[in-house]
């Protein structure tokens, strides 16, 4: 099976250069983008299988970002990425369907295994994987 | 005194009354009690506290018994002016038996917009020590008589007892609200903190498990985050002290005679180097006869230095930058003009407090820090000006406006 795509749209170098190398260490094929647009441009592109957003961005933000995901892709797990936990912010971006929250503040490892848990449990992986694998979705 | 010739029994009623007012610590609730009663001993509709804003000279309504939302939120009434403008002036108490007729404050029954049932009214100083900090006003009569001299005395009475209760109020308040914004900015530093400090820690995990199976791990360019984050927090720590400092007063300034042109040409060829790397122009404009001034080099290099690098993070590659440093009377201009993203309207004022620099939750001004508090307090310190021209989209224009010589003599 080939390896899971993963984007990360986030405008902060440093934090992208760890959770890439967090999420390659998890089996992860890694792509980046620093801001909203170019994030969107590699989705239509690039089609990833999941999504990391930040939710504080220059320009276009996390939710704008997730709305336009959202007209033209239902499944696509996208996880909301921030950097403190605003409970405002967590219902609005709950709306558009959320597979989970990354708080940048706490434990990558943990974070990235909770992405990996929810992957695995969204409707779009059981699809890969069985168009891939050609077994039954029971994964 | 007033009190001598008020019977006993409303003597205790002021002072059951005063005895209320002081045991509110909350401002709205201590008013709302004096009011009531007021309302109740001296049985009027009408009845408001106003106080007194130092800084804009002017008398704003507080509280109040019967005035609409609309009155009590925007009625501002300069010192000396209108009738609370006189008592709160003259620091005399008021009583009118009938406005229409009044010489001194007739003009003014217009301006009050059919308020009044009757034309009599009371207007009494609120003092503490020599100080007015406001003036309580009361009309409308339900029995629509006019105030009597015992109304006036008891009034009086009212303000001359509960005025240090307000007062108390006031600085109880005033002292929540300062508790807020420190506890706000403690909180928004903290997250300040957390961010490259979670970097350190992650970094660290990441070299000590070294990750198998990982073509892409590369440990130098993690060693190199881990350290640009202990930089950042190490600037960030030093900041936070540079401006307690600054702020305490603890900081002097030294000042001596220096040459602007000199300094301005310094700070320039600092940033050259950064600049070249993201081709942006550097110009200056030094059209000025005379450069020299009482300054701390110091302290005016970090203003200029803080200055030019926000201008270098917030102007795209191929913008320019362009210092100018002019004559303004008696006083030097210096300008730091870039060709960046801009301020929204609404960030411009908040850019310089320090309460609100930090606020991680918008991204268009986050990056600045603390830098244009400190450099507020320094310009403040030289007895200058620092503002900002800017629209979103069309470039900043930082200016900074310094006396030349604060010592009252010129020297060439």
């Amino acid at each position: 099976m080939d390896k899971l795509k993963v984007l990360v749209v986030d405008d902060e170098p440093d934090f992208v250069e760890l959770i890439k190398c967090r999420l390659e260490c998890n089996g992860y094929e890694v792509i980046v983008a620093f801001n909203g647009i170019d994030g969107l441009k590699k989705i239509k592109e690039e089609k990833p299988n999941a999504v990391l957003l930040d939710i504080l961005m220059p320009g276009p933000d996390g939710i704008e970002v997730l709305q336009k995901i959202r007209k033209d892709n239902k499944d696509l797990p996208v996880f909301i990425v921030t950097a403190f936990s605003n409970q405002e912010r967590f219902e609005q971006a709950k709306q558009y369907n959320v597979s989970g929250f990354i708080i940048k503040t706490s434990d990558l490892k943990q974070e990235v295994a909770n992405i990996t848990s929810a992957i695995r449990v969204s409707p779009m992986y059981k699809f890969i994987n069985k168009k891939s694998t050609g077994q039954r979705d029971d994964v | 005194m007033t009190s001598k010739v008020l019977p006993h029994k409303k003597m205790v009623v002021v002072f059951e009354l005063a005895k209320e007012a002081h045991a509110s610590m909350d401002i709205e609730k201590c008013i709302d009690a004096i009011l009531n009663r007021v309302s109740d001993i001296l049985g009027t509709e009408l009845g408001s506290v106003m106080l007194v804003d130092d800084k804009k000279q002017e008398l704003f309504i507080k509280r109040a018994n019967g005035l609409n939302q609309d009155i009590i939120n925007n009625t501002r009434i300069k010192i000396g002016e209108g009738i609370s403008g006189w008592v709160a002036k003259e620091d005399e108490p008021l009583l009118i038996n009938d406005l229409s007729h009044d010489r001194r404050f007739k003009r003014y029954k217009k301006t009050m917009s059919g308020r009044y049932t009757t034309d009599s009214l009371l207007s009494v100083p609120l003092k503490v020590g020599k100080k007015v900090i406001g003036v309580i006003n009361v009309s409308n009569k339900k029995t629509k008589r006019i105030f009597t001299k015992e109304d006036f005395q008891m009034l009086s009475l009212i303000a001359e007892e509960t005025a240090l209760a307000i007062q108390n109020a006031l600085i109880h308040e005033h002292a929540k609200r300062l508790a807020d914004l420190k506890l706000d900015f403690v909180s928004d530093i903290s997250h300040e903190l957390k961010n490259p400090l979670t970097v350190i820690r992650e970094s660290i995990d990441l070299v000590l498990n070294k990750p198998k199976n990982n073509k892409g791990y590369d440990i130098n360019k993690i060693l190199n985050i881990a350290q640009k984050n202990i930089d950042r927090l190490d600037r960030l720590l030093e900041s936070l002290l540079d401006l307690a400092q600054l702020e305490a007063g603890k900081a002097f300034i030294n000042r001596t005679y220096i040459d602007m042109k000199k300094l301005l040409k310094d700070c320039v060829s600092f940033v050259q180097y950064s600049a070249a790397r993201k081709s942006i122009s550097l110009k200056t404009d030094f059209s000025i006869r005379y450069s020299k001034v009482w300054a701390d080099y110091d302290r005016i290099t970090q203003v200029i230095n803080n200055l030019l690098n926000n201008a270098l993070k917030f102007t795209p590659k191929g913008g320019n930058i362009t210092i100018k440093l002019r004559e303004k009377g008696k006083d030097i201009e210096i300008s730091v003009q870039d060709t960046g993203t801009g301020i929204k309207k609404k960030d411009i004022k908040r850019l310089f407090n320090k309460f609100e620099c930090l606020d991680a939750r918008d991204k268009d001004i986050k990056g600045m820090g603390l830098g244009l508090a400190i450099c507020k307090e320094i310009i403040s310190m030289h007895k200058g000006r620092i503002w900002v021209v800017a629209k979103p989209g069309k470039g900043s224009e930082f200016n900074i406006l310094l006396p030349r010589d604060l010592r009252g003599t010129r020297k060439e």
